[in-house]
């Protein structure tokens, strides 16, 4: 009687498999895509091969060497583009000695170096001064260029630029709304100039930032 | 004596009694008869050929470049001549960046005889590089996200939706594959998808 029951139970699996193999079997085929997408790089960086020099006011009119700087690249930002096996600095420092009202340095071998695979398209400069100091305000803002501007310190502490503020005349040459193929270089300048107002004894600090993005998101 | 005869007479009866069976059931005879044979269809969809590669810095700078490769190839036995379809395409893209898109146009064929419904696209990431997770985010249309950010990194879609389009045999559909790489995708990563097109008998659709 068991041995009937069990048999009685394997005959109806067997027919419920038989009506869902009849229900779901069916003739089948298929497609597939493989994609693969090895995404590039956007590397901006001032180009190391480029020899750093400058020329300042006293050079240019053989007078006196009072005033002095100091070009070089921060080692510590130093990059390598993983495709390209290129590399070069994020920072590039100068440092004035010595400076006095209507000194002039011209930084003239700044060179920004396309090390990625990607085109590059220089969209804007930001200058400040990290310590909070001096202010900056454009005269001549990007995508100008040669676009420049003067540091001021607001020395009588109402929050405004009076005359008789500025500190030093920054300009800069070449870098605005270009656009660096990859290995692609350009050379600028960055030229300064010390106004009256600037303080003895002082040290000021400013920064400047060269920004750049996909060459496609510009519009 | 008497016995002889019973049995004599039991053979004549035994006698015409079978020959009245024999003039009921002969008769002239004949027949028909049917056999059977079936030749199967096939079930063959693949993609016939790539009619064109478009991306979106073509006709400016071309820093990106996408390949187009077909495999695993299949011949129809019934075309005369036959058919050949590829059931793989490897679709690379080379220095990719945000923004970049490309359009890959190509023939899906039903090179079997019997009509193909398409019932299913499943898109998932190949291990082994970055990972993304595909969400079909509107009607067939998917999104490879950041498995971290949830940051979409590669939109795609099919132009027309391949879901619920027949294919009869021996006809060629055009369509296109269409994926941009959006702006969250990282410099010198690389980004692995595989999409399956699935296809069933029509009648079972």
């Amino acid at each position: 009687m068991q041995n009937k029951k069990i048999a009685a139970i394997a005959l109806m699996i067997a027919i419920t498999l038989s009506i869902f193999g009849l229900v779901y079997a069916h003739w089948s085929d298929y497609v597939q895509i493989e994609g693969t997408v090895d995404m590039g790089s956007l590397t901006l960086v001032f180009d190391p091969a480029e020899f750093l020099d400058y020329i300042d006011i006293e050079e240019i009119t053989g007078d006196k060497d009072v005033g002095s700087a100091k070009i070089y690249y921060d080692l510590t930002s130093y990059v390598e583009d993983p495709h390209t096996g290129k590399y070069g600095y994020d920072v590039l420092v100068f440092e004035i000695y010595n400076a006095y009202p209507q000194y002039e340095v011209h930084f003239t071998t700044v060179t920004l170096h396309n090390i990625g695979t990607i085109p590059i398209h220089i969209i804007g400069i930001d200058i400040w001064d990290p310590t909070g100091v001096l202010n900056w305000e454009w005269e001549v803002p990007p995508p100008a260029s040669p676009c420049y501007g003067f540091f001021w310190k607001d020395f009588d502490g109402d929050g405004v630029y009076d005359p008789g503020e500025e500190i030093m005349n920054v300009l800069i040459k070449n870098f605005v709304c270009v656009q660096l193929e990859p290995c692609e270089s350009i050379k600028g300048e960055v030229d300064i100039d010390f106004k009256q107002p600037a303080e003895e004894c002082h040290t000021y600090y400013f920064k400047i930032e060269i920004e750049g993005i996909q060459w496609n998101k510009y519009p | 004596m008497k016995m002889n005869k019973k049995i004599m007479a039991a053979f004549v009866i035994l006698m015409f009694a079978l020959s009245v069976a024999g003039f009921v059931y002969a008769h002239w005879s004949d027949y028909v008869q049917i056999e059977g044979t079936v030749h199967m269809g096939d079930l063959i969809v693949g993609i016939r050929d790539i009619k064109l590669i478009e991306d979106s810095d073509d006709l400016t700078k071309d820093p990106c470049d996408t390949t187009v490769t077909l495999a695993d190839p299949e011949d129809s036995v019934h075309h005369v001549p036959p058919q050949t379809v590829y059931h793989t395409m490897y679709v690379t893209v080379n220095n990719g960046y945000p923004q970049y898109w490309v359009r890959i146009e190509f023939d899906l064929k039903n090179a079997g005889t019997i009509p193909a419904h398409i019932i299913k696209v499943t898109i998932e990431d190949i291990p082994g590089d970055e990972t993304l997770v595909w969400v079909e985010a509107l009607p067939q249309v998917w999104e490879g996200r950041d498995p971290i950010t949830g940051d979409p990194i590669i939109n795609l879609e099919f132009r027309p939706p391949l879901v619920c389009t027949q294919l009869d045999p021996c006809t060629d559909v055009p369509c296109s594959l269409w994926f941009e790489i959006k702006q969250p995708a990282l410099e010198c990563h690389t980004y692995d998808f595989k999409i399956y097109i699935e296809a069933i008998q029509w009648n079972k659709a």
